[in-house]
């Protein structure tokens, strides 16, 4: 065998256990994953990591889209929360203060106008109704009207009474409701 | 993270609200400082207490106050009030106030608890420590001077308590005793008390719950609620509703022009009102309403139930006795009745079904319906239809111009209208109809049938007993004989109409036919007597009488 056959088969039997040495290696690799269009997912994960990071200055005004109306509930809330408590403290008084009572006297003015005026048209209509209706109206109105005198008498030595006001106030609606009823009754 | 931060805000927000509201609440009262708009008002606290004992009466009379009254484990009777006044002369009020004062005293039967104000002045004149100012304002009678007051008493549990207050509300809570309370002008709420209740209020709410014990509310124009009372319960009221729920005993509502609504009544439950609701359920005695132009509703009730009514509809369910409804010109539905129903109106339609016993009904132009009735039904009525059906017993209808309709009726049926249809099918027993102008169908009748009417055709199919028609211009046509038992005649006369006949192939029959002007046509041989057209046919032994005779033609067919 000449020199260089030796150097060529030497070379050879290198090559075959390099050769063998990779192949041992990669049997003794597990199975890979299965991992498909992995590559095109890194790029679209980087695409938008990419989009993010130029939209930081968008992400930031968002915030302020919550947090600026969140902010006026808070405040919304403080000023609601002030006024209605102020307000609370305000009523529960059993005497009317000064502005309220001018108030409620003058919603009584109007409803005893509008009794006034309802009792007018009421009269004619009374008239012509059948008696069982007419003595129904007639005991209702007489109740209410009683009970008018009653609050009103009540009110000549406490005018200022938060609790004689409400009924009498009471006694005025329901005496306006009754007779507006009284002139919606058809028969 | 976008919810988490709302959600943070949000709760955050909730809790500045709560502590606003609480941290005002704990503000100084604005109202007690003077200012341009304010009237100038002050205030007095007071406080009293006395041993007490028990079964002892606690009174707080001539009271204007809102008055919570409860009961403790203490045997001490502890009062608390307030009393604010207002008006724009500051140093008045400050007299006024140190005038006020609270007292507790011992009375025969108790303890006396008292509001003394310089408004007694004025009627005792005796309380000289007041400054001329303040006397000569109140002896002037012209105020601009306000007053009210609060009152928490504090009872031993076993005490009877006498109240009489005005315009203020009054709170009663764990008190046993007998408690008389007169209010007027102010909400009452009795809650979780016991012994006896006379309560008289008005133009408020008067609401009693959780009692054991008899109880009786008197509201002129305020609402009555009762719920969960022990013993019975008796109310009169005006204008506003009554509502009540689980009563112990006997039940007694007397109001006008005020909505009765309730539920579960131990005893005996009368209600009477007018133009309003009436709903009442679960009534285990018997149970009487009467209501004026008051729409009344009905159910579950184990005795007898009388409704007296006007205008508004009647609807009772599910009674374990009789019924019996006197109304007029109501819609009244009944169903559901153990015992017998007996119903007038007027009007508008009565309807009743499932009623165990018989029903009468009296209903002048109302429409009626029976169903299902397992006694007899008896109809007066007029004009409007009449429809029965499944009657147990016998039916007896009289009515005039009402369309008639009456099926499966076990026993006899007997029919009179006019000037409208009379349908019969499926009768047990005979049949009679009376039917001045009216067409008359008989289908399937097991007894005999008698038919009298005018104008109008008579139809008889699927008899099975004697057949009687007297017509006056009526046409006649009978068919489908089912039978004709030994002993039955048919005897059908009638004028200007003509007359079918269709006999069953082996009847044993004698006819006997007659007509005026008309002709006759017989399936049977037949032989002439006489001037008029007359035949005469003998089929089998020629026991059955039939006679037919009108003015126009006759057919006589055999049945094949």
């Amino acid at each position: 065998m000449s020199l260089k056959k030796f150097d060529d088969y030497e070379k050879g039997r290198e090559q075959e256990a390099l050769e063998a040495r990779l192949q041992a290696e990669i049997d003794s690799l597990k199975t890979p994953i299965s991992a498909p269009h992995l590559w095109e997912r890194i790029e679209a994960m980087l695409r938008k990591e990419e989009t993010v990071a130029r939209s930081r200055p968008a992400r930031f005004l968002k915030k302020w889209f919550i947090l600026v109306p969140a902010s006026a509930l808070v405040l919304a809330g403080i000023v609601l929360g002030f006024f209605f408590g102020l307000k609370q403290r305000v009523t529960p008084s059993g005497i009317l203060a000064g502005e309220a009572l001018q108030k409620i006297e003058l919603k009584e003015r109007q409803y005893v106008q509008a009794i006034d005026e309802l009792e007018k048209k009421a009269r004619p209509k009374m008239a012509a109704m059948e008696l069982e209706m007419v003595s129904l109206y007639r005991d209702k109105l007489e109740t209410i009207d009683a009970q008018i005198r009653r609050c009103r008498a009540a009110l000549a030595s406490n005018p200022a009474n938060a609790h004689i006001r409400r009924y009498l106030l009471a006694a005025l609606q329901d005496k306006r409701q009754t007779l507006a009823e009284l002139l919606a009754y058809e028969y | 993270m976008r919810k988490k931060t709302i959600l943070g805000l949000s709760i955050f927000s909730v809790f500045l609200i709560v502590y606003a509201q609480t941290a005002a609440s704990m503000a100084p009262n604005r109202a007690n400082a003077p200012s341009g708009l304010t009237k100038a008002t002050q205030s007095k606290s007071l406080h009293e207490s006395v041993t007490s004992a028990p079964g002892k009466t606690v009174r707080l009379e001539d009271m204007q106050a809102d008055l919570t009254i409860t009961a403790w484990d203490r045997n001490e009777i502890v009062l608390e009030g307030s009393v604010e006044v207002g008006n724009a002369n500051t140093e008045m009020l400050t007299e006024f106030l140190a005038g006020t004062k609270l007292s507790i005293e011992p009375s025969d039967d108790g303890f006396s608890v008292k509001l003394h104000t310089p408004f007694e002045w004025r009627q005792r004149k005796g309380i000289w420590s007041l400054s001329g100012a303040l006397r000569n304002f109140l002896s002037s009678g012209k105020f601009n001077f306000s007053f009210s007051a609060r009152l928490d008493v504090h009872v031993p549990s076993d005490q009877s308590l006498v109240v009489n207050n005005s315009f203020g509300n009054i709170k009663l809570s764990g008190v046993k005793g007998r408690h008389d309370v007169r209010n007027d002008s102010g909400e009452v709420r009795v809650e979780g008390c016991g012994g006896t209740l006379s309560l008289r209020n008005s133009f408020a709410p008067a609401n009693v719950v959780h009692f054991k014990g008899p109880a009786t509310v008197d509201n002129e124009s305020g609402d009555v609620l009762l719920e969960e009372i022990s013993g019975g319960a008796e109310v009169r009221n005006s204008f506003k509703s009554v509502r009540f729920g689980k009563i112990g005993a006997a039940l007694s509502i007397k109001s006008e022009s005020a909505d009765v609504i309730g539920t579960d009544v131990a005893g005996d439950c009368r209600i009477t009102s007018s133009f309003k609701i009436i709903d009442v359920r679960g009534i285990q005695g018997r149970l009487e309403v009467r209501g004026e132009s008051s729409e009344v509703t009905v159910d579950n009730v184990k005795k007898d139930v009388v409704i007296e009514s006007s205008f508004k509809p009647v609807k009772v369910t599910n009674v374990q006795g009789g019924l019996r409804v006197i109304s007029e010109s109501a819609a009244v539905t009944a169903g559901d009745i153990a015992g017998e129903a007996r119903i007038k109106s007027s009007f508008n339609e009565i309807s009743a079904a499932r009623v165990h016993g018989s029903v009468t009904i009296d209903g002048e132009s109302s429409a009626v319906n029976l169903r299902e009735i397992d006694g007899d039904a008896v109809i007066a009525s007029s004009f409007k239809e009449i429809s029965a059906s499944n009657i147990g017993g016998t039916l007896d209808i009289k009515s005039h111009s009402a369309k008639v309709i009456a099926t499966d009726i076990t026993k006899g049926a007997s029919i009179a209208s006019s000037f409208n249809s009379i349908e019969v099918r499926r009768v047990g027993g005979n049949v009679k109809v009376d039917g001045e102008s009216s067409s008359v169908l008989i289908e399937e009748a097991a007894g005999n049938v008698d038919v009298q009417n005018s104008f109008k055709y008579v139809i008889l199919r699927q008899t099975s007993g004697s057949i009687r028609v007297v017509g006056d211009s009526s046409g006649v046509e009978v068919s489908q004989i089912r039978m004709l038992p030994k002993g039955s005649t048919i005897d059908i006369r009638t004028s200007f109409k003509p007359i079918m006949i269709a006999l069953p192939k082996d009847a044993d029959v004698a006819v006997s036919a007659k007509t005026e002007f008309g002709k006759i046509h017989s399936d049977y041989p037949v032989y002439l007597e006489g001037e008029d057209i007359r035949l005469a046919a003998e089929v089998g032994k020629g026991t059955i009488p039939v006679r037919l005779e009108t003015s126009a033609d006759i057919t006589i067919k055999k049945e094949l």
